[in-house]
C-alpha cells in the first residue's frame, strides 16, 4: 500500500514492507499506479529485468526509471512485479525482477498522469524498526 | 540599503533579508558552503508563498554549486523543484564552475511559443468549439500519445542537429518562424551521439506531441495592451485571437536528464564536489561528462524546437480548414525556460562568457543584444509567460536591468501554489469545466486528473507574479491575453 507524498509541482509516494524485496515489488505498483489503474493491466506478457548499482537508493533509481522508459519506449505497463535483492558487498546491490504486464491498449487503459522521470531528491530506501521503507518522489 | 527582517511565521524570519518591496536576500551566511548569497525577486505576497515550501532552501543550496556568480537566483514564480528550484537562475564561471542537469530539469528546452492571428475575438467566438474540437483532434495530447510522424533513426538524429531548421527543410516552418525563435530553433553544437539509444527511443514517435501535465495548447485573445509602440512592433492589438504553445522535449528530454544524472552523481567525489542535495548532481563544464552533457542537451533542445515547430504546424492547418486566408498565424516568438546556455554577460565590469541555467525561468534580452534578430534588436525580446487556464497570460519584453541583475531572466510562468494531491482532492474535473464555461473559456483534457490538478487555484497570481517583475524592472509588460480554449494533455 503506498501513501502519497505532497510535494508543490510534483508527486512522491511512500511505500514500506517487511521485506526489502517487497519494498522494490511496491515501489513497482505504486509508480504504475499512477500513471495508470494496475488492476486493468492483463498480465500477458512476462519480462527479466536486471539492474544493478552502488546504493540501495540508486538501484530503486534505475529500477523505477527501467519501467518508465518500457512505458514510453514500448507502451508495456506491469501489475505483476516480483523482485529479489541481492547485497553484493563491494560491487553493491543487484536486482533481478520478473514483471507481467501488457501493452498499452487506450480503449481500455484510461491514463492517469504521465511521469516525465524519477528524481533523486530525497530518495530514500532504508529500514525503520523491523520495516523495510522507499520514499520516492517524481517529475511529471 | 536598509535591511528588513520579514514577519511569515516561518523559519525565514530572521534569517531573510527585505533589500526593497521586490528583492529578498539569504546571506551566504545562511548555510555552510554558500559561495553566494540567494537572491529572491517577489512581492510581500510572494515571498510569503515562497517561505512555506522547500523553495527558499533550494535557492540556498544552489548558491553552494561550484563557480557560481553574483547570486542564486530566484523569480517571482519560485516554488519547490528539486534540486533547483522551479523559478531558478544560475550563471557559472565557464573555467570553474559546473554543469547540472537538474539546473535544466527533465524537460530538456520546455518552452512556450505564441501565435498570432489577424481575427479580432468576436470573429472567432461563434466557432471556438468547433476550433477546440479541432485541434483537439489534430495536435496528439496526453501520457504515451505519439504523433503522426514515424522517424527513422538519420532522420531523428538530423532533428536532433537542427531543431527547427529541419521542420523548415521539410515545409513544416518558415524562414520568419526560425528567424522568431530562440537561437532561430538550432541550438549550438548538439551531439546526437551524445544521447542515448533509450533516450532516442523514447522519443522517436513523440514528435509533434503536446504531452500532459501543465502542457497545453491555449487559443486566447488580446485583453489588454500596456506598451503600445512595443505591441505595435510585435503585431499584438487588443481582442486579437492568439495561440499559446506550451511543451518541451518528451520522453527525449526526460531520458537525457536521467541518464546524466545517474551518470554525474558518482564522479562528484572525484571531482571534490559535494552538495547537500543529490538532485544537483554536476560535473564542472570543462570536464568530459560535462561537454557531452551540454551537447546531449543542446540536441534535446532542437527535439523541442522541432516539437512546437511540428505542433504550430498542426495548429496553422487547423486554423486555415476554419477560417481560410484569415486564419494565417505569424509567430511572435518562441522561448526556452529550462536550459543551460552559452552567454556573454558583464561580470565584476567585465564581459565574458558565462553558463546560465534557467530551470522554470525566461530568457528576456533588451534591445541591442545580438542574439536578438532584426526588429527585437531594437524593441527588446518578446518574452512569452504562460498564466493558468482561467486567468491570464502576459507579453512582456526585456531590460537592461535584467541583465544588471538576473543575467537577462525573468519568471516562467505563474508557479505552483497547491500541490497536485490537494488540487486533485479540492476540485472534480467536471466543476472546473463548468466554471471554464461560464467564464466563456472551452477546455478539452485527455484525463480528469490533467484539469484538476492543472486548475487555476493551484497556481498564484499571474498578475501578481508579472507585477514583480515589472516593479523590479527586470521585465516590461507588453500585453495580457486572456483564455478562450484550452487543450490539456
Amino acid at each position: 500500500m503506498a501513501i502519497e507524498l505532497e510535494h508543490t509541482a510534483d508527486l512522491g509516494f511512500r511505500v514500506s514492507a517487511r521485506s526489502l524485496d517487497r519494498v522494490f515489488e511496491d515501489a513497482g505498483v505504486a509508480l504504475t499506479n499512477l500513471i495508470l489503474d494496475t488492476h486493468l493491466i492483463m498480465r500477458k506478457e512476462s519480462r527479466k529485468i536486471t539492474l544493478s548499482s552502488m546504493t540501495r537508493e540508486d538501484l530503486m533509481f534505475v529500477w523505477l526509471s527501467e519501467l518508465i522508459y518500457l512505458f514510453d519506449a514500448e507502451h508495456v505497463a506491469f501489475s505483476e512485479f516480483v523482485a529479489t535483492i541481492v547485497n553484493a558487498g563491494r560491487v553493491g546491490f543487484r536486482l533481478e525482477a520478473f514483471v507481467s504486464g501488457e501493452r498499452i491498449d487506450p480503449q481500455r487503459h484510461q491514463i492517469r498522469s504521465y511521469i516525465k522521470g524519477i528524481t533523486l531528491h530525497q530518495l530514500q530506501v532504508a529500514q525503520d524498526a523491523d520495516e523495510w521503507y522507499a520514499e520516492v518522489y517524481v517529475d511529471m | 540599503m536598509p535591511k528588513i527582517g520579514l514577519s511569515t511565521g516561518t523559519k525565514w524570519d530572521g534569517i531573510l533579508q527585505t533589500r526593497d518591496d521586490c528583492r529578498f536576500v539569504i546571506p551566504k551566511s545562511y548555510k555552510a558552503g554558500m559561495l553566494v548569497d540567494a537572491l529572491i525577486f517577489a512581492s510581500p505576497k510572494l515571498i510569503e508563498y515562497a517561505c512555506h515550501d522547500l523553495s527558499l532552501d533550494q535557492t540556498a543550496n544552489v548558491a553552494m554549486l561550484p563557480g557560481i556568480l553574483r547570486h542564486s537566483l530566484a523569480m517571482p514564480d519560485v516554488h519547490q523543484g528539486y534540486g533547483f528550484p522551479i523559478g531558478g537562475v544560475a550563471a557559472m564561471d565557464t573555467e570553474d564552475g559546473v554543469v547540472s542537469p537538474g539546473g535544466v530539469g527533465f524537460d530538456i528546452n520546455c518552452g512556450v511559443r505564441l501565435l498570432m492571428s489577424s481575427l479580432p475575438v468576436q470573429e472567432v467566438r461563434p466557432k471556438l468549439r468547433q476550433l477546440v474540437d479541432a485541434l483537439f483532434e489534430a495536435v496528439p495530447a496526453g501520457t504515451g500519445s505519439t504523433g503522426p510522424i514515424k522517424l527513422n533513426h538519420t532522420e531523428l538524429d538530423s532533428i536532433l542537429r537542427s531543431g527547427s531548421q529541419w521542420a523548415l527543410e521539410h515545409n513544416w516552418a518558415t524562414e520568419d518562424d526560425i528567424e522568431h525563435t530562440e537561437e532561430r530553433g538550432q541550438m549550438k553544437q548538439p551531439d546526437p551521439a551524445q544521447v542515448s539509444e533509450r533516450a532516442k527511443k523514447r522519443g522517436n514517435s513523440q514528435l509533434g506531441t503536446l504531452g500532459s501535465g501543465n502542457h497545453f495548447l491555449e487559443i486566447q485573445y488580446v485583453d489588454e495592451i500596456f506598451e503600445r509602440p512595443t505591441a505595435d512592433s510585435f503585431g499584438l492589438f487588443e481582442g486579437q485571437v492568439c495561440f499559446m504553445i506550451h511543451c518541451g522535449s518528451r520522453g527525449l528530454g526526460h531520458q537525457v536528464c536521467t541518464d546524466f544524472l545517474s551518470t554525474m552523481g558518482p564522479l562528484m567525489a572525484s571531482y571534490q564536489i559535494t552538495l547537500p542535495d543529490r538532485e544537483l548532481a554536476c560535473c564542472p563544464i570543462s570536464s568530459p561528462e560535462g561537454a557531452r552533457y551540454l551537447s546531449a542537451m543542446a540536441a534535446a533542445a532542437n527535439f523541442a524546437f522541432a516539437n512546437r515547430q511540428l505542433i504550430t504546424f498542426w495548429t496553422r492547418q487547423v486554423m486555415s480548414r476554419l477560417f481560410g486566408e484569415q486564419g494565417r498565424l505569424k509567430l511572435l516568438y518562441d522561448v526556452a525556460h529550462n536550459m543551460a546556455k552559452m552567454e556573454k554577460h558583464r561580470v565584476n565590469g567585465q564581459q565574458k562568457e558565462v553558463l546560465v541555467h534557467r530551470k522554470g525561468a525566461t530568457r528576456a534580452f533588451p534591445p541591442g543584444r545580438s542574439e536578438l534578430g532584426g526588429a527585437f534588436l531594437i524593441s527588446g525580446q518578446p518574452v512569452i509567460i504562460p498564466g493558468d487556464m482561467g486567468r491570464a497570460s502576459y507579453v512582456l519584453v526585456g531590460t537592461e536591468q535584467a541583465m544588471e541583475e538576473t543575467f537577462g531572466s525573468v519568471c516562467h510562468g505563474a508557479g505552483r501554489l497547491m500541490s497536485r494531491t490537494r488540487a486533485r482532492k479540492q476540485r472534480k474535473a467536471s466543476d472546473i469545466m463548468a466554471e471554464l464555461e461560464a467564464a466563456g473559456i472551452i477546455a478539452k483534457a485527455t484525463t480528469r486528473d490533467g484539469l484538476t490538478e492543472e486548475a487555476p487555484a493551484a497556481y498564484k497570481p499571474i498578475d501578481e507574479v508579472v507585477a514583480a517583475v515589472y516593479n523590479a524592472g527586470i521585465g516590461r509588460r507588453v500585453a495580457r491575453l486572456r483564455p478562450l480554449g484550452v487543450i490539456k494533455g
